[in-house]
């Protein structure tokens, strides 16, 4: 039954997404005839303005990476909160966006990126260097500390002590660089190059595909560490999977679209909620599928705003009241409302 | 008696202190020049000559950030009751915009100068010696003011922008005077220059002010063209992220163009500030415009090769396709600094592209190959 009811909240969102998809490459923007947004789409290229054709594979791809973005962070976010087994768990909230925007940071205004080397490559690797760096710290205090509540406030205190790793960068830097990181940091989806956009997507399927083979490790852990260890599971390799998994994940989404915030917390919460399942082999690609929607519904409001919202604006004006009903509903239970 | 000691030289260095400041503002007063500077295109500032003193008045224009500003030139005593009052030669001065200092450069008084905003922005090496050498102090942090190294430095007057109005006004409960300067918003590259007039008489150059803005004039008026050519129209500068900031119809940057025959794009568009349009209208636009201005941060050896590289649609452009995209390095020249003050040079660069000027040499302005 329960089977059912994800099917239909799966194939809900699936339509939702191409929806929107459309609406995004289609409708939202500089005016083009619909007609010729098919025309393009299906290969013709002899369209009245030889821009148009690029403007459209030029929505096609950020609405790509939208819904990938969207969906990476939401797993990361899922798989972090089944982890830690704490609900405000996510790749924002643990310091690993702040290490991954380190590396970023480190490459743009640290000096590190070197005349001739290839900054976009370096600037990816830096920043999944940082990403790893920030949650081995955290597993690594994590043996001692064993109160989840606890780890949670020592990621938010490593996200902040990164923080100010960043803004000492910020200070020495030239006006140049500053510009540079700040508009990454204010999150876009547009800024995927079309020769990256595939390394990009490989990255975010790949996230997606090793989290569904973990999906049975997963759910034993829900019930806990040593309850998956009775079941046969090997936790020692399942703890690196998540490591591996969730730090390539959102190392990848920050280093390409910026720190975006509350999807990977938002998203995990909603999905659960919605579709009643502790089946991770469902929840895993419903997760996907709600951050594919946040990612791109997102998107369009950034877009129909003339660009003048920042992506992450858009997602906390969404995010962050999702999270404190989250927070409120977790109060109730807790009382035993 | 190691303390007693410290207590009886506190007040003698006191002492010390305050007879000096007092001979400097009661007793050194100005040179009244013969000179008197005329103010022909500038609608910015206003010099009023009185007995015995001169008021340099600075204001906002049309709808602007409204403000207005004074200061005195003293040459006799207590003249008038101007809150703001210099009665001796400028020997400390502080700035918020590298602009000013460009004024301040071509009257040889940057020596005055002991604190800045934004040192670290610096590039014309003229300024950066000359801030080495007179040990300049940085007054601002991320483009804020700094109080305290700002007070530390006490500047006899304060060039500030008004932008920034309620930081500078909370300077002056300080004790800081501080002056508005906005130059920027001047309606035509001449009436920039003429800025350099107002310095003039704060410094006592008017003379030297004066020749200098005089012969850009000339310069700039025998090359200046009457009309402009709807042939030569253009879009201007390069994206921010997802945006295209396009300056204002009634700019200083898009003047400077259209006295070079050139015509904007997006003259229509009403407004004073920056305009904010889509990249994707940009794009779309940009295949309809015959020429694109670009002046940004980019290496001396910009190719046309690397324009494309950064987005792939500009080879739709129609600039872009007949060779037609004029460029200026703020990396490789001082566009943001001297350019200021040469707009003579700025227009030639600009008409030498359309009509090339034989043997001419440009400063800022190339066509990308």
């Amino acid at each position: 039954m329960k089977s059912k009811r994800d099917i239909v909240l799966l194939v809900a969102l699936l339509i939702t997404v191409v929806l929107l998809l459309l609406l995004n490459v289609g409708f939202v923007g500089a005016d083009i005839p619909f007609s010729d947004v098919l025309s393009i789409l299906g290969g013709e290229s002899s369209v009245e303005n030889p821009s148009w054709t690029y403007i459209v594979e030029h929505r096609l791809l950020r609405s790509v990476v939208a819904i990938s973005a969207g969906g990476a962070l939401a797993i990361a976010g899922l798989i972090l909160q089944v982890f830690f087994r704490n609900p405000l768990a996510g790749p924002g909230v643990l310091g690993i966006s702040s290490g991954a925007s380190l590396g970023v940071a480190a490459v743009i205004m640290g000096g590190f990126a070197q005349q001739g080397t290839d900054h976009a490559n370096m600037t990816v690797m830096a920043g999944i260097a940082g990403a790893c760096g920030a949650l081995f710290i955290l597993l690594f205090i994590s043996r001692y500390v064993k109160n989840q509540l606890t780890l949670l406030v020592v990621g938010l205190m490593l996200g902040y002590f990164v923080s100010a790793l960043v803004n000492i960068m910020f200070l020495s830097a030239d006006q140049a660089e500053t510009r540079e990181y700040v508009l990454w940091g204010l999150g876009s989806f547009a800024d995927v190059k079309r020769t990256e956009i595939l390394t990009f997507v490989i990255l975010m399927c790949s996230g997606l595909l090793t989290s569904m083979f973990m999906s049975k490790g997963l759910n034993a852990l829900v019930l806990g560490s040593d309850y998956a260890k009775s079941l046969g599971i090997n936790t020692k390799l399942l703890r690196v999977g998540i490591i591996i998994v969730t730090s390539v994940l959102a190392a990848g989404v920050t280093v390409y679209c910026g720190p975006i915030s509350f999807i990977g917390i938002a998203v995990p919460q909603l999905i659960r909620l919605i579709s009643k399942s502790s089946n991770h082999v469902w929840i895993i690609p419903l997760c996907f599928l709600g951050g594919g929607f946040l990612g791109i519904a997102s998107d369009v409001i950034v877009r129909f705003s003339d660009n003048s919202l920042p992506l992450n604006t858009v997602t906390a004006l969404i995010g962050a009241p999702i999270i404190i009903w989250t927070i409120i509903k977790m109060n109730k239970s807790f009382a035993g409302i | 008696m190691k303390y007693a000691l410290i207590f009886l030289f506190l007040p003698a260095l006191s002492c010390v202190n305050h007879s000096d400041q007092h001979v400097q503002e009661n007793d050194i007063f100005l040179e009244d020049s013969e000179m008197k500077s005329e103010v022909k295109y500038a609608q910015g500032f206003e010099l009023k000559y009185g007995n015995g003193y001169t008021q340099v008045v600075t204001k906002s224009i049309d709808g602007n950030d409204s403000f207005q500003d004074t200061v005195q030139l003293n040459f006799k005593k207590n003249t008038t009751s101007a809150t703001k009052q210099i009665n001796s030669s400028l020997t400390s001065v502080n700035c918020q915009s590298s602009t000013h200092l460009a004024y301040l450069n071509a009257l040889g008084v940057l020596n005055t100068v002991s604190g800045h905003c934004g040192i670290q922005f610096i590039s014309n090496p003229t300024v950066i010696n000359e801030f080495n050498k007179n040990e300049v102090s940085e007054i601002c942090l991320n483009e804020s003011i700094s109080v305290e190294p700002l007070l530390t430095t006490n500047p006899e007057l304060f060039f500030a922008y008004p932008f920034s109005k309620e930081e500078v006004e909370d300077l002056k409960s300080k004790g800081v005077k501080s002056f508005y300067i906005a130059e920027y918003l001047e309606k035509s590259p001449l009436a920039r220059l003429e800025w350099i007039k107002l310095f003039g008489v704060l410094y006592q150059k008017e003379k030297l002010a004066s020749d200098f803005f005089d012969r850009a004039e000339q310069e700039y008026l025998a090359f200046k063209k009457d009309e402009i050519n709807l042939e030569q129209d253009f879009i201007f500068n390069l994206p921010y992220g997802d945006n295209w900031y396009t300056p204002s119809a009634n700019s200083l940057v898009v003047k400077l163009c259209e006295d070079a025959g050139f015509s904007y794009f997006y003259q229509n568009e009403k407004g004073t500030e920056n305009m904010l349009h889509t990249t994707e209208q940009v794009w779309l636009d940009g295949t309809q415009a015959n020429y694109w201005i670009i002046i940004a941060d980019r290496p001396a050896e910009f190719s046309l090769e690397d324009l494309v590289a950064e987005e792939e649609v500009y080879s739709t452009f129609k600039s872009v396709k007949n060779k037609k995209v004029i460029f200026c390095s703020s990396a490789d020249t001082d566009y943001f600094f001297s350019g200021v003050i040469e707009p003579e040079i700025l227009l030639k660069d600009l008409i030498n592209i359309t009509e090339p000027i034989d043997g001419y040499q440009p400063k800022y302005f190339r066509l990308l190959n």
